[in-house]
């Protein structure tokens, strides 16, 4: 009933609301990136076959090298089950129900981690004649030459209408003028090669050449018999790979088609980003409240000397300034792994929620249910985490929205400064990029630096609509 | 009010010991052994260093650790108490990479560990290290691991510092010209016997000329005490109680102490000024919505400081420094915006009269100002119109709106001073997250200060600095809250805070 109202009051702000979809957004990208951004098709039909080829490599983790990603991976297929749970299951039923998704997603994702899955398009042995290898090809493996073929093909016809101007100052710096796209630089080497091999007479040269334009005679028929090609949405490019370009290119094209100076696509990379901001956020925060409510709720509910030695402990831990800390303990320990930082950031982070826990719990302890529950003979356990606990979440839930606005910031801004994660698809790792060309190549650092305001001021703009429902007399 | 303050002031120590003591927790987590270090460039790239013996190598990070005892055992040191037996059992471990006779061969990270702790005990072991040289019935690979731990126990570490005395002095030569030879004492592969029996017999002679000034054969009573002050708790609260944070990395001349201090009067600059600009600020905005209250004003001004206060300072920097710096000038002048420092170079600045010189610095700043304050002036703010509501309902304003007072004085006098008590407070308790901001300021505007040295020396691995500035921002971060008391007791005379 209180939720209810809660949730009504909070609908009637029109700022707090648009915010609060923004963030559902956003989180929706994070969980369904693969969908929006990847190398592989979602569906295709190939020689009257469907297939779904980024089905096979979403928990391969030869292609998701990032634990990270896999989790999320997982989460595409049992978060409609949380959402379904949260529908139309009611009360206990719902906590089974949620506790069973949760315990499914866990399982999986120990099981991918721990049991790796094998590459669905492994190489296969080469015996130097292309209808030999194809012919040895498993049917996946002949649509992955196809699917790769095609991709590059079409990458580098989306490119063709900036070629010109690439290339005419490409030719007057005195520098190669043919577009850096994959396709281009596959074409050219193949090229030289065929140049090359055409001069030699001998037998293997010969067979060699055969090869060669066999494979390409055969890519040519083939990619003609794929139809029904359903790319992910905004990006055909795996974030983890490379997706040629280059530096001088990225002034003549569109935002969307630019690279990473480690060309990688710098599109797919963002949408992917959103995921390991969420991850911090999100996990540094319950840290923060895993250690943050128990400490408050005993420090409030006992009080006298527990409490004066919490809250000179809390006035302790809360001096040491958080981003010094975080680079001290990421330079000392020469570790920067994402969960490191989310540690660091949860473990500095408690204190602002056991001061407003333990401020409750000092409020509600002398209010007369409390007196009721103790005559009633109750444990001071089951009285502090039973009936004052949802008494005091008013408070930690306003809260909450602000931690991990702040979360987010911290591990951007340690990644900005060059300590995050390496091979991380963090928006702060991206701004960092941006930021060593700075200001001659900001074109790449304004893109996530504008996706990560974005997020972070739809997170304060929930936070305040929060406040003001929860807190009515702030209003007045 | 006085008992408060020393009250206080006794608590700070306090406080700061249990800074040190988390600092003395995370560098003794730090990686054990120079060599297996990946590095942290500047390019965010991770270089394994070789992977070589503990015995050579990055030295001043071995430095680093014998600095701060980090060889030595955390509390309790027992290793002068090492029996022959288990040294020999060690050396043979080690020599050939086995638990025991018939045992696989070990993993590398176990083996590492042995090395490494093995390596950090050679200094207190060396009588039995030697007697296992000497012993013939050893066989060759143990006795040429058992050279190498002789030497790396017997490699001693000079004095490091400014002013050393002649004393000191003395004793770094000496150091100098020992470790010199033992390591030209190193068994090599190419060594025939004749020259092995040479080198050793040179490390028993050099073994028995210094036994007595270093004491390798410690007295009972000596050893009883090695227990405890030979250990990393020991060694480490005594450097820093001592103020002892040692050298740069780069220039030995210099205290890490006075290169930081020195600094501070940049990042001070950075981040007091804002404080008080702040103060004034949000004093005057909380007003206006206040006054506006719930109508459009006030809605405006409320999510536009909701959304300054969500922009990340790293996004802000960036964007004064391209969007306004390089294209704009100053208002009504020709002046361009400097893009860096926090005065002209030195030849300009030097010339200048006094008054040009302030003129020289508060255009230096005025960016870096902008970029510090806004995060905070957004957030007190907000904290001020919710203070000047709650004053604004107190019966004295309605008293003094009775008694027929204009409303500017009402607001000055009665609301404003109250309302004050609350934002200083706020803004004084905010000085930790301050010097963070005036971190990432300084490392972008490329002002010199007390954060980008820090940011310099996490880049380039300066433990010694990382430790002291960690310290430093702590202990000014404590002295903002001690402010903030004060000052809450000084406006607001019925908070007595016994």
């Amino acid at each position: 009933m209180f939720w209810k109202t809660v949730w009504k009051r909070f609908y009637a702000h029109r700022l707090g609301r648009w915010a609060f979809f923004v963030v559902i957004l956003f989180c929706l990208v994070g969980i369904y990136a693969p969908f929006l951004a990847s190398s592989k098709p979602i569906f295709v039909v190939y020689d009257g076959e469907c297939d779904f080829p980024l089905f096979r490599y979403l928990f391969y983790r030869g292609f998701y090298t990032k634990p990270l990603d896999i989790f999320f991976n997982l989460l595409m297929f049992t978060f409609p089950a949380f959402v379904l749970c949260g529908l139309f299951l009611k009360e206990s039923r719902r906590r089974v129900g949620f506790l069973f998704c949760s315990l499914v997603q866990i399982a999986l994702f120990l099981y991918f981690i721990f049991f790796p899955l094998r590459d669905p398009a492994a190489n296969i042995y080469s015996p130097g004649n292309w209808t030999e290898e194809v012919h040895k090809m498993g049917p996946y493996q002949r649509l992955n030459v196809v699917l790769r073929y095609t991709l590059r093909k079409k990458e580098h016809e989306a490119l063709l209408p900036y070629a010109e101007k690439y290339a005419s100052t490409m030719k007057q710096a005195g520098l190669n003028p043919s577009l850096p796209t994959l396709w281009e630089v596959a074409r050219e080497h193949e090229e030289s090669e065929i140049q090359n091999l055409q001069s030699q007479h001998s037998e293997s040269a010969q067979a060699k050449l055969k090869y060669i334009l066999d494979r390409r005679q055969w890519l040519e028929e083939q990619s003609h018999n794929l139809r029904f090609l359903i790319m992910p949405l905004i990006s055909w490019f795996h974030w983890e790979d490379d997706a040629g370009g280059q530096q001088a290119l990225n002034h003549y094209i569109p935002t969307w088609y630019l690279t990473r100076i480690n060309r990688k696509d710098l599109t797919s990379a963002l949408i992917f980003g959103v995921r390991t901001s969420l991850t911090v956020g999100i996990l540094s925060v319950g840290l923060a409240l895993l250690i943050g409510i128990p400490i408050g709720a005993f420090a409030g509910f006992y009080g006298g000397k527990f409490d004066i030695v919490v809250s000179r402990l809390l006035e302790i831990w809360e001096a040491m300034p958080v981003l010094f800390m975080l680079l001290m303990v990421v330079a000392i320990l020469q570790n920067k792994s994402i969960f490191l930082v989310t540690l660091v950031i949860g473990v500095f982070g408690w204190t602002s929620f056991s001061r407003y826990v333990r401020g409750e719990f000092f409020k509600q302890r002398s209010l007369s249910y409390v007196e009721a529950c103790h005559a009633l003979g109750f444990k001071n356990r089951y009285i502090m985490f039973k009936h004052i606990m949802p008494n005091a979440v008013a408070p930690i839930l306003t809260l909450l929205p602000f931690a991990i606005m702040g979360a987010i910031t911290s591990e951007a801004g340690l990644s900005f400064l060059g300590l995050g994660e390496e091979g991380s698809s963090s928006w702060g790792v991206l701004m960092d990029e941006g930021r060593t060309a700075f200001p001659d190549e900001s074109y790449l650092l304004w893109p996530p630096a504008i996706l990560l305001t974005i997020l972070l001021v739809a997170i304060a703009l929930v936070g305040d609509s929060l406040r003001d429902t929860l807190d009515p007399k702030l209003q007045r | 009010m006085i008992t408060y303050i020393t009250r206080r002031l006794l608590l700070l120590p306090i406080t700061l010991f249990f800074i040190v003591l988390v600092n003395f927790i995370i560098i003794n987590l730090a990686p054990g052994d120079p060599t297996t270090v990946s590095e942290i460039t500047q390019e965010g790239a991770t270089r394994q260093a070789d992977r070589s013996m503990a015995f050579g190598s990055d030295f001043r990070y071995l430095q680093f650790r014998e600095f701060y005892g980090l060889t030595l055992p955390i509390v309790l040191n027992l290793w002068p108490y090492t029996s022959a037996a288990t040294v020999k059992q060690i050396l043979w471990q080690l020599a050939h990479r086995k638990q025991s006779e018939k045992a696989p061969e070990m993993s590398v990270k176990d083996y590492d560990a042995l090395r490494i702790s093995f390596g950090d005990r050679s200094r207190f072991i060396l009588p039995l290290l030697l007697g296992v040289i000497e012993d013939p019935k050893t066989d060759e690979k143990t006795r040429i691991m058992a050279v190498k731990f002789f030497i790396r126990g017997g490699t001693m570490q000079a004095y490091l510092g400014p002013n050393l005395s002649d004393e000191e002095k003395s004793y770094n030569r000496k150091v100098a010209k020992e470790n010199q030879l033992l390591s030209t004492l190193q068994i090599l592969p190419t060594d025939t016997p004749e020259d092995q029996t040479k080198k050793i017999s040179a490390l028993s002679k050099w073994y028995h000329e210094n036994k007595e000034y270093y004491e390798f054969v410690p007295s009972a009573a000596k050893k009883t005490g090695m227990i405890f002050t030979d250990t990393r708790f020991f060694r480490y609260m005594s450097r820093v109680l001592r103020l002892d944070f040692g050298t740069m990395r780069n220039d030995a001349n210099k205290t890490v102490v006075n290169e930081v201090t020195r600094r501070f009067k940049y990042s001070l600059t950075l981040s007091v000024l804002p404080m008080i600009m702040t103060f004034f600020l949000c004093q005057l905005f909380g007003f206006l919505m206040a006054y506006f209250r719930n109508r459009p004003p006030d809605f405006s001004l409320n999510v536009l400081f909701l959304v300054l206060y969500a922009v990340p300072i790293f996004v802000v920097a960036p964007f004064l420094i391209e969007k306004i710096a390089l294209h704009y000038t100053f208002p009504f002048t020709n002046a361009p915006i400097p893009l860096s420092g926090f005065t002209s170079p030195e030849s300009i600045y030097s010339k200048e009269t006094s008054l040009q010189r302030l003129l020289d610095i508060a255009q230096h700043i005025f960016l870096p100002l902008l970029a510090i304050m806004y995060g905070s002036l957004a957030a007190q703010t907000r904290l001020s119109r919710t203070a000047v509501l709650e004053v604004l309902h107190q019966d004295y304003v309605r008293t003094a709106r009775a008694k027929g007072l204009s409303t500017l004085e009402i607001l000055f006098k009665h609301v404003g001073r109250n309302a004050g008590i609350t934002i200083v407070t706020s803004i004084a308790g905010s000085l930790g997250v301050i010097l963070g901001g005036s971190l990432i300021v300084e490392i972008l505007f490329e002002i010199d200060g007390f954060g980008k040295f820090f940011y310099d020396a996490v880049v380039n691995r300066d433990y010694n600095v990382i430790l002291f500035s960690t310290l430093a921002g702590s202990f000014l971060t404590l002295l903002g809250y001690l402010m903030a008391d004060l000052a809450y007791t000084a406006l607001d005379p019925r908070v007595t805070l016994e």
